[in-house]
């Protein structure tokens, strides 16, 4: 070694540099909710993990209810809640559902749609994922559609075979007529009923491009 | 041994001494030539003789492999923080643009909204854990248009934007999900292809 001072001082700093790193490492986030809470939940966690049910959505209820400011008590029972439609849902849907379905399902029946109406949805179309009318579905009950309107409407378009992307066209079509002046449950039934008629097809007087790219102010 | 004899001697041996014949300057220089020509012994890499010399070597090395290994750590300590490696983004994806059947862990979703007079806008999310500070917007041309590109898992998920950190708007172009108790409908995005059950 010609030069062994040189080198020990050389690892030496480099040593440093790497024991910075370490120490400058952010250090996980703590949980935004309290003591008392973050007990309430995970006791609500423990009962859903035991039963097979995805704990997943109901941890980020609990942080979206810490991010909207929420009182502890709200949140505890908005996750109480979303545990329950849960279970709910995978009832009516099936156990060998994905979490993403038996969310979008949770969700549609917090919302008020019947839980019969999943099983029809999932009868409508085996072996297909029915994430897509759930959401729609759901979209349609945020805009003032009446549950069980809602859940017609889209079993109707699903009954007769409408691929996802026109559910999704149909979804915003309901938007702009009830945006016109349209009645919430009127807009939807007659939009899913003239799809049933013409799948695939488009509505009169409406080129057929896909709606903006989500995301398009 | 008689004196006369010794003495005969000693003159004897002053005398030879004496009559050597000087060294020439050549002789004198091929005799320094040959020992310029004999390479100087090799310098010893490692197997150095004195005992502290052997002892920074070793130091050095086993410091070197310290940092190698402290590198590595910090490194895969980091790979570990960070959410599954994103695919290229093709395109903005969501619900209404409906991405392609993607294999991909998660895709760059960009995300646009307008919100007049808006200080500080974020989006906020199920993917990055409702978290107002994981990804603030910026401006993205005229009109109070304000965007951000982030990698989002597949799957479903609920999003919103936070105007100036107190007011909730949701993606007006977006399919909404209904109020759920939190008092502001959230919006949702669908990412890649959700397998069918």
């Amino acid at each position: 070694m010609k030069h062994p001072r040189v080198v020990g001082i050389a690892v030496m700093w480099l040593c440093g540099l790497a024991f910075m790193a370490l120490a400058s490492d952010k250090p996980p986030p703590s949980s935004p909710l309290d003591p008392a809470t973050s007990a309430e939940v995970a006791k609500i966690l423990d009962a859903a993990r035991a039963d097979g049910l995805p704990t997943g959505p109901l941890k980020s209820k609990a942080l979206e209810g810490a991010a909207k400011g929420s009182p502890p008590a709200r949140i505890v029972a908005v996750v109480r809640a979303h545990a329950g439609a849960l279970a709910e849902a995978r009832a009516a849907l099936g156990a060998s559902s994905g979490d993403a379905e038996l969310e979008a399902g949770a969700v549609a029946l917090l919302a008020g749609v019947p839980s019969d109406s999943l099983a029809r949805l999932r009868a409508a179309r085996p072996g297909r994922s029915i994430v897509v009318p759930l959401v729609v579905m759901a979209d349609l009950i945020a805009r003032r559609v009446p549950p069980t309107a809602a859940a017609t409407s889209v079993l109707l378009a699903s009954r007769a075979g409408v691929a996802d992307p026109e559910l999704l066209r149909m979804r915003s079509r309901v938007e702009r007529d009830i945006a016109s002046g349209t009645a919430p449950a009127s807009a939807a039934e007659s939009r899913a009923r003239w799809l049933a008629e013409h799948p695939g097809g488009t509505a009169s007087g409406e080129a057929a491009t896909p709606v903006r790219p989500r995301g398009r102010p | 041994m008689s004196d006369a004899w010794e003495r005969e001697l000693e003159m004897r041996a002053r005398i030879a001494y004496r009559s050597a014949p000087p060294l020439s300057r050549e002789a004198r220089d091929r005799l320094l030539d040959q020992v310029r020509s004999v390479p100087p012994p090799k310098r010893r890499r490692f197997a150095l003789s004195l005992p502290g010399d052997r002892l920074r070597t070793l130091a050095a090395l086993a410091g070197t492999a310290a940092v190698a290994i402290a590198f590595v750590s910090v490194t895969a300590l980091d790979r570990a923080g960070r959410p599954p490696a994103p695919s290229p983004p093709k395109r903005a994806a969501g619900v209404a643009s409906g991405p392609p059947a993607t294999s991909a862990e998660a895709q760059f979703v960009s995300f646009r909204i307008r919100a007049a007079g808006a200080e500080q806008v974020a989006l906020v999310g199920d993917f990055n854990g409702w978290d107002p500070q994981a990804a603030p917007m910026e401006r993205a041309g005229p009109a109070d248009t304000w965007a951000v590109t982030v990698a989002v898992p597949r799957g479903r998920h609920l999003y919103g934007f936070l105007i100036n950190g107190r007011r909730w708007l949701a993606d007006p172009v977006a399919p909404l999900a209904p109020e759920d108790g939190y008092g502001a409908p959230n919006s949702v995005v669908i990412v890649g292809a959700l397998a069918a059950s």
